[in-house]
């Protein structure tokens, strides 16, 4: 029998928050991640004895970077349930990440009632006006006909077209009241999202650059990865013989042992994949917003697309990224493996290539592997791009790999090897620290037979660790290592390198000891000496699906992540790490 | 030039609006909203590289709330 809390009806009459949950239900809804409180309270009693789970995190950025991750992991949205006031400004920060890195969460904020709109209530707070530039939609409900059409509008806005977050507002008095038998329409324009197929013209335009280039390049970022156009994507690579080279979340694209593929490029990019796409002549860009943490600066870049010594090909989903930061040669507003399609059905000529300029960028690779290799030998104890070679060798080829922010990150950027696209997920756009573990806990939570591991810092650990309850909780076997350099390296590392080596407010002290953490939450840390230690503790993690924390000691001193491309600075003049010659201009 | 939009009347939608235009590039000269039965009606008189008012136009377009969106040349 339902109870009813509030309301003047009868006992089998629907809430508005029932419906809402109906509407969940209908949605294929299965967990709900968050924290109950006052404005939300009547959404959760709602959700009692219902067949979705609700998933209790420790903080509200817990819950929405977890949503993050299952949304990533599963690729349909993922629900945030939080209160008003302090439970719906927390979930501001994993909003704004998810809004730069385009996840689809849709999130569910509890209000003071209507009749105390803005009064300065007892948690009342404007989160539309806070979230309104960081959203793909947003809608408070004012009418009970409104809601369940809000939230359905919420959740197909989230996943349609280029995914984005969503929120709606649920004043505590509306989410009370019997739910009416008609549902308001909510006037937005959804049709806008469905993506053009891709200008014939415009397509044909491209190929004829295509056929034309030497060294072209494709630079995949996070879109293809939604498109699920990574077949499409080598296809294209190995009809022009062209080197792939990705953005950060672009790294999920391709597989890595795929062999014209040259990694990152960008601010903590590998060499070769910077030196690609530095002196490629056409270059193809697919579902990527061209960031400046990828490309440096523009200068280079437009000054080569306006003299013709650059065709520079555009290709996203979202128009409003066409032309922001550079203005391509040619644009394809449209889904990327579409695009890609008609692009490969078009060419029908053998391109020619620069087989020098392949042979060049691999070169430039081996180089850095043996001078890391070198490097990584001669220090004392654990080496960041040793460690995560020794990782990777303990880790399942399909194991979805989630990061923190922060320079162990920027070592992943560079040495971590993605085999199964869609498995590495991590803050780029927005950069959070904290990010990993309710994101890794989300990705588990989405795909409980596949191996997750969180690549964190000690830093980033800190930011979120509250949540490792879950662990135990919801029985989600993560693996976590810390990069444990006692410091927030990657900004002493610019202290170092740009600002005369004055460091402040970088260094942590000994405390907290991790291990003592992992004790707390029931979850065994392990302090490896040495890389054969290190490989088996997290191959003995995998192999019996256990949850493990590994506090890995790394002298700050050692942990300078090289390549850089300093702030402001062109791909061409990245610092390379001591011992490498190359010069990143390819002379042709 | 101008940009002439329509969205759903609500303030909350005009308040995402403005939080595009005042990001953008450009000299906004002139705003009228003008209310409907369920719309409201904006026309944007503004100076400014076409690029970033065609980036504008695409980054308004993005809206749910715009339903209907136009730019007008008015120098021609």
């Amino acid at each position: 029998m339902r109870y009813n809390v509030g309301g003047n009806f009868g006992a089998h009459d629907k809430r508005v928050v029932d419906k809402l949950v109906d509407t969940l239900k209908h949605l294929k809804i299965k967990h709900v991640f968050g924290i109950p409180g006052g404005s939300i309270m009547t959404l959760y009693d709602a959700l009692y004895g219902q067949d979705i789970d609700t998933m209790l995190f420790r903080h509200e950025q817990g819950a929405i970077h977890a949503a993050e991750g299952y949304a990533r992991v599963s690729g349909r949205p993922a629900v945030v349930a939080v209160t008003s006031g302090p439970g719906a400004t927390n979930i501001v920060t994993g909003l704004a990440d998810a809004y730069m890195d385009s996840n689809p969460v849709v999130a569910i904020t509890g209000q003071v009632a209507t009749t105390i709109f803005g009064r300065d209530g007892f948690q009342e707070i404007d989160i539309l006006g806070i979230v309104t530039p960081i959203t793909k939609f947003v809608y408070q409900v004012k009418k009970p006909s409104e809601a369940t059409a809000a939230l359905k509008t919420a959740y197909e806005i989230s996943i349609i077209g280029r995914p984005g977050p969503t929120l709606i507002d649920l004043p505590r008095d509306i989410q009370l009241e019997k739910a009416p038998d008609f549902e308001d329409r909510i006037l937005v324009n959804k049709e806008k999202y469905i993506p053009p197929p891709p200008d014939e013209d415009k397509i044909r335009e491209v190929v004829k650059y295509i056929v034309e280039g030497v060294r072209p390049v494709i630079l995949v970022g996070g879109g293809v990865v939604w498109s699920g156009a990574t077949g499409e994507v080598l296809e294209l690579s190995k009809i022009l013989t062209a080197p792939i080279v990705s953005t950060l979340p672009g790294k999920a694209a391709v597989p890595h042992d795929y062999p014209l593929y040259m990694g990152a490029a960008g601010m903590h990019g590998r060499a070769e994949a910077d030196a690609a796409l530095a002196n490629a002549d056409v270059i193809i860009a697919v579902g990527t917003r061209i960031s400046d943490r990828t490309w440096g600066r523009f200068h280079e870049l437009r000054q080569g697309i306006h003299s013709g010594k650059i065709k520079f090909i555009h290709i996203d989903i979202d128009k409003s990224e066409i032309g922001k930061n550079v203005k391509p040669t040619v644009s394809v507003v449209s889904d990327a493996r579409e695009a890609l399609r008609k692009i490969i059905d078009m060419i029908n000529t053998i391109p020619r290539y620069d087989s020098r300029f392949i042979k060049w960028l691999h070169d430039i690779r081996t180089e850095y592997e043996m001078v890391m290799s070198k490097i990584s030998d001669s220090v004392p104890g654990f080496h960041p791009w040793r460690a995560l070679k020794t990782i990777r060798r303990a880790t399942p080829r399909n194991a979805i790999t989630v990061t923190g922010v922060g320079s162990h990150q920027m070592w992943t950027e560079i040495a971590w090897e993605v085999y199964t696209p869609g498995t590495y997920i991590t803050s780029a756009g927005l950069g959070t620290m904290g990010f990993c573990i309710p994101a890794s806990l989300g990705a588990k939570l989405a795909a409980r037979d596949k191996p997750v591991l969180c690549i964190d810092g000690d830093g980033s650990f800190q930011m979120t660790m509250n949540n490792l309850t879950l662990v135990r909780d919801y029985d989600l076997p993560i693996v976590i290592v810390i990069f444990d350099n006692r410091s927030l390296q990657l900004v002493k590392q610019w202290q170092i390198y740009l600002y005369r080596r004055r460091i402040i407010a970088t260094e942590f002290g000994r405390r907290p000891d991790f291990s003592k953490i992992g004790e707390a939450y029931d979850i065994d840390v392990a302090k490896p000496e040495t890389y054969d230690e290190l490989e088996r503790v997290i191959a003995r993690a995998f192999r019996n699906n256990e949850p493990l924390i590994v506090d890995l000691t790394i002298d700050p001193e050692i942990d300078i992540v090289l390549p850089w491309v300093k702030p402001g600075e062109w791909l061409t003049s990245a610092m390379l790490p001591e011992g490498m010659s190359t010069k990143l201009v390819y002379e042709d | 030039m101008k940009i002439n939009f329509t969205i759903n009347k609500s303030l909350d939608s005009l308040g995402r609006v403005l939080a595009i235009i005042r990001r953008a590039k450009v000299d906004v000269k002139n705003l009228t909203i003008t209310a409907d039965t369920y719309v409201y009606q904006v026309t944007c008189n503004i100076d400014g590289e076409p690029d970033e008012v065609r980036w504008l136009v695409s980054k308004l377009d993005k809206l749910p709330e715009v339903l209907k969106i136009e730019e007008i040349d008015i120098n021609h």
